[in-house]
């Protein structure tokens, strides 16, 4: 994703996980973020940010920001190949 | 009469109120045949389960968070000893009271329902009984959840305009309350019971008012929301009554309910707006020519999502749970008599309806208000 989506998914994120958006950077840890409510939350985030959904088994297995947005990315681009 | 065959005149009123005691509902001969829905009527069981009862019996979130969460309130619990078929005979004698109709007139039941009386036999056949039906009444079982309410309407439609039966009663009832984990709080917050009875019958014009229909299933999402334990794939047993800690600190055993709110999510968002889209090519109009949306009520956040998702105003968008919570198959009819009864629609208008959920299985259906 281009660097103002992802400032703006970031800002985001920050919101459905509840801290301050200056901690939410790329090594921040979601490891033990992932009750149900914030998968949903996120998941219904990245959908309305980029139009893709991630299954939730890998965006649970994701335990940074940096995973989490390079699931995104992933996500994206097999959407784009007309997955 | 004229012929060995004996026509009468279908005369129900489409005001909503106080109906012409209809006792029999048969067609001229040669008349176009086009389905409507003459009447809606619900009923909801007398027990109550508030965020306040939920918060104190599972400790971890506030009353507060819960509706913050869900949209929801309370739900309505049925009884120990009462079964989905006790609420659906219950909506249908509330229909029959509006005097829209007498049970007699009805010659076909459809019970819509995944929580049923027996295995055998059907529950359609006892309430037909109970309800005084005739016997020259036809009567079924249907087995779907969200999407229930609709495919309900697209059979009730296609017996009316075949020509099959010229009233049928589609009731739709369910007690999940009796398939939940105590310490489930993934559900408990969620699903309420209740029951709709839903008049279909044939009108005298030419206008499409049932339909057109969209119609889906993918079974690979099964596993996603499901009672494992019961039917006759996987038998009850002392073991599989027994209940362990599952994810996020929910217990269930495999003879409760399982869903899996993330899979359902993705699946919602995937299928619903595409599901949207087709039914407007068959509908020939886009969104601006739809007068009002209902789509089934599984939670206030999946709604707003959808809302957003397809660019539907808020003020054409109901969002109608807050007291009932998510009713199953019931949750398209409560919303619709509660929205006409209301005035948020009117006769006339052009509504459409989305159930989607457990299968996966989803329906879309435009209907034009004629109750």
């Amino acid at each position: 994703m281009d660097a103002e989506i992802s400032r703006r998914f970031l800002a985001k994120l920050a919101d459905v996980l509840e801290v301050d958006a200056a901690r939410v950077r790329p090594d921040f840890p979601l490891a033990d973020r992932w009750d149900s409510v914030t998968v949903l939350a996120t998941m219904a985030l990245i959908d309305e940010q980029v139009a893709v959904t991630v299954p939730p088994d890998e965006l649970t297995r994701c335990t940074s920001v940096a995973e989490l947005l390079t699931l995104v990315d992933q996500a994206m681009g097999l959407a784009s190949r007309g997955r | 009469m004229s012929s060995a065959l004996r026509y009468a005149t279908c005369t129900w009123q489409s005001s909503g109120a106080k109906g012409p005691w209809v006792e029999e509902y048969v067609m001229r001969k040669g008349e176009r045949r086009t389905a409507a829905i003459a009447a809606i009527a619900a009923h909801l069981p007398a027990g109550e389960l508030t965020n306040e009862d939920l918060a104190g019996e599972l400790g971890d979130w506030t009353a507060e968070k819960i509706f913050d969460k869900t949209g929801i309130r309370s739900r309505r619990v049925s009884a120990a000893e009462e079964c989905a078929s006790d609420l659906g005979v219950a909506a249908a004698q509330r229909l029959f009271e509006t005097r829209v109709c007498a049970p007699g007139a009805v010659d076909f039941l459809i019970f819509c329902t995944q929580s049923p009386d027996y295995f055998l036999p059907a529950t359609a056949c006892t309430m037909q009984a109970r309800l005084g039906l005739r016997t020259s009444c036809g009567a079924v079982d249907i087995n779907q959840g969200c999407s229930g309410f609709v495919y309900g309407l697209a059979l009730a439609k296609s017996l009316v305009e075949a020509g099959t039966a010229s009233c049928v009663l589609l009731v739709t009832a369910d007690t999940y309350s009796k398939f939940l984990h105590p310490r489930d709080r993934s559900v408990r917050t969620i699903f309420g019971d209740g029951a709709a009875a839903t008049l279909v019958v044939h009108s005298d014009g030419d206008e499409e008012l049932i339909g057109p229909f969209v119609l889906g299933t993918d079974g690979r999402g099964a596993r996603n929301l499901i009672v494992p334990v019961g039917g006759l794939r996987r038998r009850p047993s002392s073991e599989t009554a027994v209940a362990r800690e599952a994810e996020g600190g929910n217990w269930r055993s495999d003879q409760n309910l399982f869903m899996n709110g993330a899979e359902i999510f993705n699946f919602t968002l995937s299928t619903v707006p595409l599901a949207v889209q087709q039914l407007l090519e068959k509908a020939n109009g886009g969104l601006h020519r739809v007068d009002y949306f209902v789509f089934h009520q599984a939670n206030r956040f999946m709604l707003e999502r959808l809302r957003d998702k397809l660019k539907i105003v808020p003020e054409k968008f109901l969002i109608d749970l807050e007291d009932c919570g998510n009713t199953v198959s019931s949750t398209i009819p409560l919303a619709l008599e509660r929205a006409r009864r209301g005035g948020k629609i009117t006769s006339g208008q052009r509504v459409m309806l989305v159930g989607f959920g457990v299968g996966y299985s989803w329906a879309a259906a435009m209907i034009r208000v004629s109750f």
